[in-house]
């Protein structure tokens, strides 16, 4: 079946990506509006499986990078995307067959359906990391060897930088450096890659999930009871696992601070209800990475953390976080893809600063035992 | 000395007179007009003339509407709106794009998208260029415009572009036509900033129309003290305030009911639910204040980025009174507010409120319905505070975090007091930074509300 990204498909898409961004990946909303835009303009864009995509012809993931608040001031036209595409098509004489994800969690979620849907594209079903990181190399296309270079990165269509290096990190120290000389956002085309890299490398059909979540996260008047019911059914029978909740209570201390261009920062959920006497300390540098309970781990990235507002289920962003505020702090398995070892090298807790061995949600629960 | 309060509904007009004691001395309430000021003349004649209340006694009016949302809501006397855009990204998407056609036909297709604007550090983006902006406006048909928009990217930073493009504009569209600038109105986030601003813009003409004859009118019955106007957050602004910021008014009703309630009942926490003619508005009253919508503030479909009570608003027509439909529906918003273990006591205030709290089931909680409940809006305006409230970005070059929180308090204590707050009196209610997540830089976003009690002797006015 032939499945079309329309207006609808985008709201869901938007929808649903905020709860994989792990308290970071930006605000959705300017993205949703301008794919709708667009889409009105140009049509719904095809959405194709990575499974029927030919070996040899060429995919290539976009997003974009930078601070999502200078983002939705220094506003973009869209024509970045495409002027990046276009890049990487000429520098490597290519001609692309579609554009993908490289993260679905937030705002890039949306990236590649504008970059699709301006290039007259398809867009394939997969991203690179199943939620939000920070940085270019922490994705499977990195982890599982693929090339970021040749990346461009473009924030007016008048004008690119072509980067090239053999070392994915440093890919992402001199896009990073860029991104802050242009102004504080940048498209980025970077990893292109054949089908059948794409098929080693990608986190397979993490659209269509996530349109799923939205489609199933749409109706009105919802809490976080509501919203956690619906999660766990659409995640059960996915790449991830089951959510768990992990405590509802109030934010009581709340310390946030810019350290070498991260938020970096910790919240204290007290406990009330039936976690009642209970304190968790939820960690973050942009996405929340750790959670802990006195001195035991609850949960690690690259699992997903979600801190839930709720009243109306909605997950706030470590930039949205206030004190006193009623939240849910719930955890979602991250994909398998993402607990190989290759992976936990790039994305594991120790590559945030975590002096932890990674050991998946589910198998910390029965580590717990009844304490959790 | 006495506090005049009015609140001008759908239905009625109501009138407090409140003395330096805080007591309620007269009440009034009279059947509203489709203007301000009718109903006004009305509830003056009864307390001026009939009851020989002598005009000099009065200190200070306070004025609470609801005009702007019935405007806006049955889309009558919107000005038509003109929008400038300053900024890096061209044709992103088009002004109130969100917006229904009902609203989005107001906002005039043929907009201006200029360079300029301002870097997260507050340095400029570009150079104006006057001659796109002479352009634009000779293809214009001058008369179509009623009312501008001006929007920076960056504004909240370094409103300098928005200012020049305003005084340029000013000399070509004349002095009748409102301009509304985005910083004034908004924070950071351009498209909520420039919805909000165009909303300000559409109201415009609602206002002006509204307010017309209404200072002569209190001249005329010798009242000559200030004429406030309480806004969204529940403070009180000036008249002059008022003409150029509308979208200040469109909670203030239910605000202002707020305030009523907790004056009436003296409680600083609970779930209010003020039954006016046409709609029943629930909200809730957290330490003597109108809790705040954190997220998704939306009017009319549009998202903005002004900050609004959080309510739930339930139409109503009198003869519901008994309809069990209707009750669950009020039950189910009730809930909403009331915290998941200890339910506070529910407030019925407005018209209807003692007849809807007599059928209204609630065993886990008081129901509350105090005295002079029908005139809780009036009291409300009456006892309404004076505010200071920035909310901008700074870059933070030169210092460090609680020097740029200290100098905003220092500067909204400031605006409180320019207000007509009694410095004494003058307060902290929130301050904050926030800083931005995923580039290295030194932006912060600061947010500072103070308020004080109106100081009556003072001849203050923002």
């Amino acid at each position: 079946m032939k499945r079309y990204i329309d207006e609808k498909t985008v709201s869901s898409l938007a929808r649903g990506a905020m709860y994989l961004g792990s308290g970071g990946g930006g605000d959705v909303k300017l993205m949703e509006l301008m794919a709708k835009r667009i889409i009105k303009e140009n049509g719904p864009i095809p959405l194709i499986s990575p499974f029927r995509f030919p070996d040899e012809e060429w995919v290539i993931p976009v997003a974009v990078m930078g601070s999502p608040t200078i983002f939705s001031e220094r506003l973009p036209s869209g024509n970045e995307l495409k002027k990046v595409v276009e890049t990487i098509e000429k520098e490597k004489n290519i001609a692309a067959s579609a554009i993908t994800g490289i993260e679905i969690g937030g705002m890039n979620a949306i990236s590649p359906v504008i970059a699709a849907a301006l290039t007259n594209l398809p867009l394939l079903d997969a991203d690179g990391m199943g939620r939000a990181f920070p940085e270019l190399q922490m994705t499977t296309y990195h982890g599982f060897g693929m090339k970021a270079s040749p990346a461009v990165i473009s924030n007016r269509p008048d004008k690119t930088y072509l980067l090239s290096s053999d070392e994915n990190t440093e890919i992402e120290k001199q896009a990073r450096k860029l991104v802050t000389d242009l102004g504080g956002w940048a498209a980025i085309a970077c990893y292109p890659m054949q089908g059948w890299q794409m098929r080693e490398a990608g986190i397979l059909q993490t659209y269509t999930l996530t349109i799923r979540l939205g489609e199933a996260l749409s109706a009105d008047a919802m809490d976080a009871h509501d919203v956690m019911e619906k999660m766990q059914k659409v995640f059960q029978k996915s790449i991830y696992g089951k959510p768990v909740k992990l405590i509802e209570g109030k934010i009581v201390d709340l310390q946030r601070n810019i350290i070498e261009g991260m938020l970096k920062g910790s919240l204290v959920v007290e406990g009330s209800g039936s976690y009642i006497g209970e304190y968790l300390s939820v960690f973050f540098h942009n996405e929340y990475l750790w959670i802990k309970k006195n001195d035991t781990t609850l949960a690690t990235v690259p699992d997903l953390i979600c801190v839930l507002d709720e009243e109306t289920g909605y997950p706030l962003s470590v930039e949205e976080l206030e004190n006193h505020v009623k939240v849910w702090v719930i955890a979602i398995p991250g994909p398998f893809l993402l607990q190989t070892t290759k992976m936990l090298d790039v994305v594991g807790p120790m590559q945030f600063g975590i002096a932890e061995n990674f050991i998946p949600i589910e198998e910390r629960l029965k580590l717990n035992g009844n304490e959790g | 000395m006495y506090r005049l309060g009015i609140d001008v509904g759908e239905t009625n007009t109501d009138a407090v007179l409140l003395n330096q004691n805080s007591k309620i001395v007269q009440t009034v309430k009279k059947p509203a007009s489709p203007d301000i000021v009718s109903g006004i003349r009305a509830v003056l004649a009864e307390i001026i003339d009939r009851k020989k209340t002598n005009p000099k006694d009065i200190a200070a009016v306070m004025i609470g509407t609801t005009h702007c949302l019935q405007a806006l809501m049955k889309k009558e006397n919107l000005a038509s709106v003109c929008v400038i855009r300053i900024g890096s990204g061209k044709n992103a998407v088009p002004p109130l794009f969100e917006g229904n056609d009902s609203l989005r036909r107001y906002v005039m297709q043929n907009h201006l998208e200029i360079d300029g604007g301002h870097e997260v550090t507050g340095k400029p983006l570009g150079m104006i260029d006057y001659l796109l902006i002479d352009k634009f406006f000779s293809h214009l048909r001058a008369k179509d415009v009623e009312a501008m928009v001006i929007t920076g990217t960056f504004s909240p930073m370094n409103p300098e572009h928005e200012n020049i493009v305003a005084s340029y504009v000013r000399n070509i569209v004349g002095a009748e036509i409102p301009i509304t600038l985005s910083h004034e109105i908004g924070s950071i986030g351009f498209i909520e900033r420039e919805n909000a601003s165009v909303v300000n813009a559409l109201l415009s003409k609602a206002m002006n129309r509204a307010l017309n004859g209404l200072q002569l009118l209190f001249k005329h019955f010798g009242i000559n003290c200030d004429i406030y106007f309480t806004q969204n957050d529940g403070s009180l602004m000036s008249y002059e305030y008022a003409l150029r910021y509308p979208i200040r008014t469109l909670w203030s009703g239910t605000t202002n009911s707020l305030l009523g309630a907790s004056f009436l009942t003296g409680l600083k926490n609970g779930v209010v639910v003020d039954v006016g003619g046409s709609s029943v508005r629930v909200a809730l009253l957290e330490n003597g204040f109108p809790k705040e919508k954190r997220r998704n503030q939306v009017i009319d479909g549009v998202r903005v980025n002004v900050p609004m009570p959080d309510m739930i608003s339930i139409p109503f027509h009198p003869e519901q009174i008994g309809s069990e439909e209707f009750l669950e529906k009020l039950y189910q918003a009730v809930q909403r507010f009331q915290p998941r273990y200890e339910p506070l006591p529910i407030i019925f205030v407005g018209g209807g409120g003692q007849k809807l709290a007599e059928r209204f089931h609630y065993p886990w909680a008081d129901v509350v319905v105090p005295d002079y409940y029908q005139y809780a809006n009036a009291i409300g305006a009456c006892i309404a505070p004076v505010s200071g409230y920035i909310d901008r970005m700074v870059w933070m070059d030169d210092f460090n975090q609680r020097e740029a929180l200290h100098s905003a308090i220092n500067e909204a204590k400031h605006m409180a007091i320019s207000a007509g707050a009694d410095p004494k009196t003058v307060a902290v209610q929130e301050a904050k930074t926030m800083p931005l997540a995923y580039v290295p830089s030194k932006a912060l976003r600061v947010r500072v509300k103070v308020i004080g009690t109106l100081s009556l002797s003072s001849k203050g006015g923002m």
